[in-house]
């Protein structure tokens, strides 16, 4: 028996119905699998190529400044987070929102400008 | 009459990515000013959603620094746009360049970045999602 052909109007709902089904399942799991990350105390360990996927952006380039002697570059932060998992999306470049966070935390005081042409950031030495 | 349970506060990214309205600023080289108006007021309603989000979690954030310096930088960002959204351009009454836009373009996208930062910090998931919805 032949089957009956769909309209393109219906193929394009069932379509479209089925990929709405596949994100809504695709959400719940990520939310699944982040309140299972969430059960476990404590950091990623430093050497974890996903080390920094529990931290925001200003947390992760804190954590990294602590951990290195120097002041880093935009460059060498972006570098360091893309290595370690930290989340970006793909619409806005990696250098644009690392850069946003810097000069952020550079306002507040929590990371200063260690060269004078301004191209390390470092973390703040101001005490209080 | 006053409603009973006054307005529903946008307390969440998915909240506040159904509630904007994606700006897209005109291409031509010449714009009108029903053009300029037109972009101007779907700014200032998305500034007004970004910062009723911001009023609406800042208590919460108070016991997280980088919440914090985040959320107070995008609330600096949305008075930056809003008013760039005041300045009035004279003499406006043929089309002009775009380029009259062009400062308004500008602080609107450190906006829109400094909302995706915010997005990074509560859920990494909807960024692009929220890129979009601006």
């Amino acid at each position: 028996m032949a089957k009956a052909r769909k309209r393109v109007p219906d193929r394009r709902e069932d379509t479209l119905s089925r990929l709405a089904d596949e994100y809504r399942e695709a959400l719940r799991y990520t939310g699944e699998l982040r309140r299972a990350i969430d059960c476990f105390n404590g950091p990623i360990p430093h050497d974890s190529p996903q080390r920094y996927l529990r931290q925001d952006v200003g947390d992760a380039i804190l954590s990294y400044l602590a951990r290195v002697p120097r002041g880093k570059s935009i460059k060498d932060l972006v570098h360091e987070l893309e290595e370690g998992g930290c989340i970006f999306g793909v619409i806005k470049s990696p250098n644009e929102i690392v850069t946003k966070v810097v000069k952020a935390y550079i306002q507040i005081g929590r990371l200063e400008w260690t060269d004078r042409k301004q191209t390390l950031v470092g973390l703040s030495q101001k005490k209080g | 009459m006053q409603p009973l349970f006054g307005r529903i506060k946008i307390t969440t990214i998915d909240g506040l990515i159904a509630a904007l309205t994606p700006v897209r600023f005109p291409d031509d080289q010449q714009i009108t000013v029903a053009a300029v108006i037109q972009v101007k007021g779907e700014i200032r309603a998305n500034c007004d959603l970004l910062l009723e989000y911001v009023h609406a979690v800042l208590p919460t954030a108070v016991a997280s620094p980088g919440r914090l310096i985040i959320l107070n930088q995008l609330r600096r960002d949305v008075f930056e746009v809003r008013s760039e959204c005041g300045k009035v351009s004279v003499n406006f009454l043929r089309p002009r360049h775009k380029r009259i836009l062009s400062r308004l373009r500008a602080a609107y996208e450190e906006m829109r970045l400094a909302a995706i930062v915010v997005c990074q910090q509560e859920e990494p998931a909807l960024i692009d999602s929220l890129a979009v919805a601006l």
